[in-house]
């Protein structure tokens, strides 16, 4: 495993697909720092030289990935609950923001969404009264 | 046992394939993933010879007398030597497949392959009008690496120095580390390197007796040069110009021996590679320093000296984009802006290339290959039977005919049919011994007796020149016909 900005990437992964397990790079910002790079689209990231790797490392420090695009994310939510705009308080009732449907599924947004604006309920019958607002939401 | 089983008699079909796949796969070691390792299909056919206990046939292997008319139709061997410098694993993906079937890697020589190698040879005798570029086309499964392999073989037996790249394809993939030399070129160090180490490997004691004429760059003979830049790649490219200089110097053509080119899949090297530059724009396959040095050598107006080049095409090979299809963009863009710039896939194939002779020169030949002859497929088939490949067949001329016309004529069809069992089918055995018709005289070839076609000829038909017989057409309708005059209406119906 090569270890890199605080990730494990895979040795055995092609360095475009190793990429992507860090926050922030996808398919197509992965292949296009191998093109910037001038690393064959076939090489793993074991067969990379420490030249490369260095020039890699590099590269990924000039770009926003990881914990700053997470605290750039969540800046960014922090300012629209704030505003008080619609999609801030979406963010705050932990519902759907993008104007999906709530009569049933919506079960990642209510998990995911509004983490950090929600106090934790650590009592059952906490959970279970904030239960019940959602379902009446 | 369960290709035993499979081998019996009363076995169905489906219930055939399926024991031996399950033989294959019950003999097949671990295979560790990598990236360079033939696909699941081709290693699981690798154990199949292992599996399936594979007889090993006598066969003559490939001498420099090979090459001559009394061995047409015969089975011939890789020798040894060769099998050294390209192990079955490097040689064409087309041509692995039938070799794992075997023991021992064979092909059958055919009057075509002939009749290429006279034409290239041809090229050695002095003669600087003729043809020094060759092309060998046909349609899929034709035999087109099959009859570059022979000719390779059959000048590496004559002692020439031979180059032969069995994958052009590499170049373009994706594999092989890649950096610019320029704006325009980029090289691959690594690939340059084993391609030296191949060259060295094939044509070590030629290369050691042919001196520089550049004092300059430290080597004593072309021997050393290529062993030097097959195990440092850094020096690779560089060695690489210099070999290819010296090989076809023309002042130095008459003190060596002539020289080989042969590049399979060389449709390869002018489409669009995988590679992307810096701007993640599609590098093509022209770009790279080793596609340019031999694209170069197909387009050289007045001929190489004491040399020859030949390609084979392969239209597996996935041409995303041809070089020149950015230019027809631009030229319909320019003269004819009402027509759409979309150009399907259909419009340029690797043999629209070449009709548009974009990247070769005017001298060059296109050479087709024909369809095989009944007697070739009846050779063929006599082969597959004596290597345990079809089971329980009697061989007579009505079942090579079938063969003939379900399969075009096309050995890798052909050999497809057979591995399928296909034609083991017991309702079609007939036990009546009917003769294959002998081979009519006007087939048998001279090597010296060339039929080319002459100048106007050729400049009619593109310089195209038929390897097969002239009435090969007419010979796939009689046997069409003969087939289908025998078998009953209902049949006929069924097989459509």
């Amino acid at each position: 495993m090569l270890y890199l900005l605080g990730v494990n990437l895979p040795d055995t992964r092609r360095v475009a697909t190793a990429l992507t397990y860090i926050y922030g790079i996808g398919n197509s910002t992965g292949e296009s720092v191998c093109h910037r790079l001038g690393i064959h689209p076939r090489a793993r990231l074991n067969e990379l030289t420490e030249d490369q790797v260095t020039r890699l490392s590099q590269l990924l420090n000039t770009m926003k990935i990881e914990a700053e695009l997470k605290r750039e994310v969540s800046n960014r939510i922090s300012q629209k609950v704030n505003m008080g705009c619609y999609q801030g308080i979406r963010h705050q009732m932990r519902l759907p923001v993008h104007g999906q449907r709530t009569r049933n599924n919506a079960r990642t947004a209510r998990r995911l969404n509004g983490r950090g604006f929600q106090k934790r309920e650590y009592s059952r019958c906490g959970v279970l009264m904030k239960f019940h607002r959602t379902i009446l939401n | 046992m369960l290709a035993r089983i499979a081998g019996q008699r009363g076995i169905q079909r489906g219930v055939r394939s399926k024991l031996l796949g399950l033989a294959c796969a019950s003999a097949a070691p671990r295979i560790p993933k990598h990236h360079d390792a033939p696909s699941r299909a081709m290693a699981t056919t690798a154990v199949v010879t292992k599996a399936r206990n594979a007889p090993v046939l006598k066969v003559q292997p490939w001498t420099r007398d090979t090459a001559s008319p009394d061995n047409v139709r015969k089975i011939v061997a890789l020798p040894s030597d060769f099998l050294e410098c390209f192990p079955v694993e490097e040689l064409p993906l087309t041509l692995q497949k039938t070799f794992a079937f075997f023991a021992t890697p064979s092909l059958m020589l055919r009057k075509s392959t002939l009749r290429l190698a006279a034409e290239i040879s041809k090229a050695f005798s002095g003669d600087k009008s003729g043809p020094t570029q060759f092309v060998v086309d046909g349609v899929k499964g034709i035999g087109k690496s099959a009859a570059l392999l022979q000719v390779v073989m059959h000048h590496h037996a004559l002692k020439h120095v031979v180059i032969y790249i069995p994958r052009a394809s590499v170049v373009i993939n994706g594999t092989e580390p890649f950096v610019p030399r320029d704006e325009i070129l980029y090289d691959q160090p690594a690939l340059a390197a084993s391609i030296l180490d191949s060259i060295y490997g094939l044509n070590q004691h030629l290369l050691e007796e042919i001196k520089l004429s550049d004092a300059a760059s430290g080597y004593a003979n072309l021997g050393e040069l290529v062993r030097d830049a097959a195990t440092d790649p850094s020096k690779a490219h560089r060695n690489f110009d210099i070999l290819m200089r010296e090989l076809l110097d023309p002042q130095t053509a008459g003190l060596r021996p002539p020289v080989l080119i042969a590049v399979d899949q060389v449709n390869a090297l002018y489409s669009v590679s995988e590679y992307h530059d810096v701007g993640s724009k599609p590098i093509e396959g022209h770009r790279f320093s080793i596609a340019r040095t031999l694209l170069d050598l197909f387009k050289t107006p007045n001929g190489l000296p004491n040399a020859a080049i030949v390609g084979a095409t392969d239209p597996t090979v996935h041409t995303a984009q041809p070089a020149n299809l950015s230019r027809l963009q631009r030229v319909a863009t320019e003269e004819m802006p009402e027509l759409p710039l979309v150009v399907s896939h259909a419009d340029v194939t690797p043999t629209t290339a070449l009709e548009k002779q974009e990247w070769i020169g005017e001298k060059a030949v296109v050479f087709e290959l024909p369809p095989l002859s009944t007697d070739e497929v009846s050779t063929l088939m006599e082969w597959y039977m004596r290597g345990k490949l079809m089971y329980r067949v009697e061989l007579h001329r009505r079942l090579v005919e079938r063969q003939r016309v379900m399969t075009g004529g096309t050995g890798q069809a052909l050999f497809n049919s057979c591995l399928a069992s296909r034609v083991a089918d017991p309702r079609t055995i007939e036990f009546i011994s009917t003769s294959v018709p002998e081979p009519s005289e006007h087939s048998v070839l001279l090597v010296g007796d060339l039929s080319v076609a002459t100048e106007d000829e050729r400049a009619e038909m593109l310089h195209v020149l038929k390897g097969g017989d002239m009435d090969a057409e007419q010979d796939r309708g009689t046997a069409a016909q003969v087939f289908l005059d025998e078998i009953p209406e209902l049949e006929r119906m069924q097989c459509g």
